[in-house]
């Protein structure tokens, strides 16, 4: 039975609603404010679509692992293994010119496995002055040695600005190579390569069936989000909005605790008996070797450069 | 030779939500039968108390396996370990109404060696397996994706192509034709045709009537009090209008035809 207010096209005369939202009336007037109102997003709005944005962008891209580039054609155990070396190597060496070359070679990978330069460089200084840059600005100031500069009645040392220099290079050369490896890998091969070090499947399991969760959580939340603007007419105030909020983080942790069950259940019924068992399908080329014994040189080279030093 | 016999069996969920009552049926090694209900009538809750995933509170789950030792043993959690637990999840698969609880693994070729993995197999068979079922179910091009490339039917599809490569006696089906197209439902029928001619045991819990004649031989039709209101054969089942129509399983749907309207019956 159709209620008398649910009104079909062929029934339909002057709707209520049309009446009240016509431009003549008041109603139709506030509708128009409203308008403007929406023009300007809501918090909701803008921390969903930053905070899933981000992620996505951050942990979901896959824009350079699909290229043919250097490192892509790499094995990713061998890969890992590899460019650990290069980041232990960076931690010990001493001279500011090495840091540099080590940076210098990151970028040269980069280019080498198709990655756009400019990209790659902005990826890893967007947080470098906000993380290594903080922790060494001290270091300018604080370090004794031979004053170059004084800043608001505080010397700057040269020692000091060296160890800055090398503390930020260090950071900048470390982070090049993890995004290397992040950029040029599926997460999943990574996780895989992990089993190198004799980490536990169970514990690489959980941390990809975490990885591939967070995206279905992250497009149920836009779901839900994108249901509540197709049925938003009046605009919503900031109240209405975190009663929204409030209650979307209850259903989606009911949803979430739902769904573990089921995977539980999923695994369960395919043998899982508590001890994980996975397919290592990853072969090593003569490539690979060259790139773990390249690794494993400048790894000696930067120690024996050390010792004479 | 009855592959599972259930006897009164009762289920309810915490809260003292009650799923089913007194639900009895029993299935022969070879069969293929559809459980026919409307959403929440405990169609999804049967499959796996079948699964031996959760357990009745009343009644009990029979399992007889075919070629071994094991005839007659309660589905229970004590029963549901060792060697038992290992043959009988070998033999039995579950496919769940939501992919998404069933791909969990990182990648699509990693989801269908998943279970041949649990199992054991020789690292050969597992890769013949897996390459096997992305040929017959045509999702070779998905097998480096993750799942959550995929959309709904390609998800279906790699849940069935990881069931394929346990290569189980029994196949229990929840919903399989939700969220596949045309072309995509009609490859599915015909796979199910085959693994029953190849002697596997089908059970399929829908409310897709369509689909029920090429199927099932037999139905259980469950009903809004999470009984069995009627079982029988497909056909005497399904020209029951009565019976479909107070389980909710059909409507009376009008539409044109050469400019008149018309009513009929119509199940999905």
């Amino acid at each position: 039975m159709r209620p008398s207010w649910f009104k079909t096209e062929e029934d339909r005369g002057q709707r209520t609603e049309d009446r009240s939202l016509s431009p003549a009336s008041s109603a139709g007037q506030s509708l128009q404010a409203v308008s403007r109102e929406q023009r300007g997003r809501s918090f909701i709005d803008k921390t969903l679509s930053g905070i899933t944005g981000f992620l996505k962008d951050a942990i979901f891209t896959s824009e350079w692992i699909r290229k043919n580039g250097f490192l892509q054609g790499i094995e990713p155990k061998s890969k890992l293994l590899g460019i650990l070396l290069f980041i232990i190597t960076i931690s010990i060496v001493k001279e500011i010119y090495i840091l540099l070359s080590f940076y210098a070679f990151s970028v040269i990978l980069a280019g080498a496995s198709s990655i756009g330069i400019i990209a790659f460089i902005r990826r890893v200084w967007l947080f470098i002055p906000l993380f290594a840059g903080l922790i060494a600005i001290p270091a300018v100031f604080l370090t004794h040695g031979e004053p170059i500069l004084f800043f608001f009645g505080f010397a700057i040392t040269k020692q000091g600005v060296s160890a800055a220099i090398t503390f930020v290079l260090r950071v900048a050369a470390s982070v090049s190579f993890i995004v290397l490896l992040i950029l040029t890998t599926k997460w999943d091969h990574i996780m895989k390569a992990l089993r190198v070090f004799r980490i536990p499947a169970v514990f690489i399991l959980i941390l990809s069936m975490t990885y591939r969760y967070i995206y279905l959580l992250l497009s149920t939340i836009e779901d839900m989000y994108f249901a509540l603007l197709s049925r938003t007419i009046k605009g919503q105030n900031r109240k209405d909005g975190q009663k929204w909020a409030a209650g979307r983080i209850g259903f989606l942790f009911q949803k979430s605790r739902r769904l573990s069950e089921d995977v539980y259940d999923a695994m369960v019924s395919r043998g899982f008996d508590g001890e994980v068992r996975v397919m290592d399908s990853f072969r090593m080329k003569a490539l690979d070797y060259i790139w773990i014994g390249f690794a494993f040189g400048i790894f000696i080279g930067v120690q024996i450069e050390n010792f004479r030093g | 030779m009855k592959i599972f016999e259930a006897k009164e069996v009762g289920y309810s969920y915490p809260g003292n939500i009650k799923a089913l009552h007194g639900v009895s049926l029993a299935v022969d090694a070879g069969e293929k039968i559809a459980i026919l209900g409307a959403n929440g009538c405990g169609k999804s809750t049967f499959l796996k108390i079948l699964n031996g995933l959760i357990f009745p509170n009343t009644g009990e789950v029979n399992v007889s396996f075919p070629r071994s030792a094991w005839e007659c043993v309660k589905l229970s959690e004590e029963s549901l370990k060792g060697v038992f637990n290992r043959l009988f999840r070998s033999r039995v698969a579950l496919l769940f109404q939501n992919p998404d609880a069933q791909l969990f693994s990182a990648s699509v070729r990693d989801e269908i060696a998943f279970g041949p993995l649990q199992l054991d197999l020789p690292q050969d068979e597992i890769i013949q397996r897996v390459e096997d079922a992305l040929m017959l179910l045509r999702i070779e091009h998905l097998q480096e994706r993750s799942p959550y490339e995929l959309s709904i039917g390609e998800k279906r599809k790699v849940a069935i192509a990881s069931l394929l490569t346990v290569n189980p006696d029994v196949l229990l089906l929840d919903e399989p034709t939700a969220g596949l197209d045309p072309r995509s439902t009609r490859e599915l029928i015909d796979l199910l045709i085959e693994a029953n001619g190849a002697g596997k045991t089908i059970i399929t819990a829908t409310h897709d009537l369509h689909i029920v004649p090429e199927i099932a031989d037999r139905c259980y039709v469950f009903n809004e009090e999470k009984m069995i209101a009627s079982e029988g054969k497909t056909e005497a089942i399904l020209s029951d209008m009565a019976l479909l129509k107070e389980c909710n399983l059909i409507h009376i749907h009008s539409h044109k035809h050469n400019e008149a309207w018309h009513s009929h019956p119509h199940g999905h």
